[in-house]
């Protein structure tokens, strides 16, 4: 069952304070967090949280399509070792 | 990016462009999984090269492709029958390093990429890329340095440069980054 529209989308208070602080003094800096159920609100686009995946941070830069979904979703717990892309013919853009 | 014979910096003499899974039919098809960007990429082909992983490639000429939903049906002159097929299961698809497809500007192949001296923009070197990490949001460079790794997120705000032809990346560092 779906989230209640009443309740509003959850945001982890933590790490919003902490966004809304690095806006209010225009600063960027990456921010640890445990907290990948949180949704991501439009705050936090254009910062880095580096979301743990039960292992380590994983850098996550945020983007505006990123909005409405949960930090967890960007920082994978399982390490899938299958295809060798290290001699392939396939991409990578920064 | 690429010298008098259309090799780009960095390629390796064979790059992988799929892996064969199974045959298909009786006559001696190949269905492969592609390990390209672009799997259409497979209709200009005239040749490519079989290989177990070691050093030992075998030609065939491309006689039939073949673009289905989940890879790619292969018939490859010589082999012609399902028992011939049976004998190349995982073995990889490759091509020659100069026929590799031109990316689009700010694009870099994988292969480039592992390998090359990370610096950051006042001149710290902090190591080398020794893998990639292709998470959801974005890939995620893995650098290796002296002491620990570094994860570096592949995203313009951090990755200033890359140049592949003298191997060095130059990186934004912001607060925090260094320290994950």
């Amino acid at each position: 069952m779906a989230r209640s529209i009443k309740k509003g989308p959850y945001i982890d208070a933590n790490l919003l304070a902490k966004i809304d602080e690095l806006n209010r003094i225009n600063q960027k800096k990456v921010i640890k967090t445990w907290a990948r159920r949180s949704t991501i609100p439009p705050e936090f686009i254009g910062h880095t949280l580096a979301v743990h995946n039960g292992n380590k941070f994983v850098p996550v830069f945020i983007s505006e399509n990123m909005v409405g979904h949960k930090l967890g979703e960007f920082a994978l717990t399982r390490t899938f070792r299958g295809h060798t892309e290290k001699k392939s013919e396939k991409s990578s853009r920064p | 990016m690429a010298d008098q014979s259309g090799k780009r910096a960095r390629t390796p003499d064979f790059v992988v462009i799929g892996q064969v899974r199974r045959p298909h039919g009786i006559r001696g098809a190949l269905r492969v999984a592609p390990l390209t960007d672009d799997p259409e990429r497979y209709h200009l082909l005239k040749r490519v090269w079989l290989n177990h992983g070691d050093d030992e490639r075998t030609p065939f000429t491309l006689a039939q492709v073949q673009l289905i939903p989940d890879g790619i049906i292969l018939s490859l002159d010589g082999i012609s029958d399902r028992n011939a097929a049976e004998t190349w299961r995982q073995a990889w698809v490759e091509i020659p390093g100069e026929e590799v497809l031109p990316l689009a500007e700010g694009r870099h192949y994988i292969f480039e990429i592992i390998g090359v001296q990370v610096v950051t923009e006042e001149g710290v070197a902090l190591g080398e890329v020794v893998d990639i990490l292709r998470n959801p949001a974005h890939d995620v460079y893995v650098v290796r340095g002296d002491e620990r790794e570094y994860l570096i997120p592949a995203v313009p705000e951090f990755i200033r440069q890359i140049d592949s032809e003298t191997g060095l990346m130059i990186v934004h560092v912001v607060d925090g980054l260094l320290d994950l």
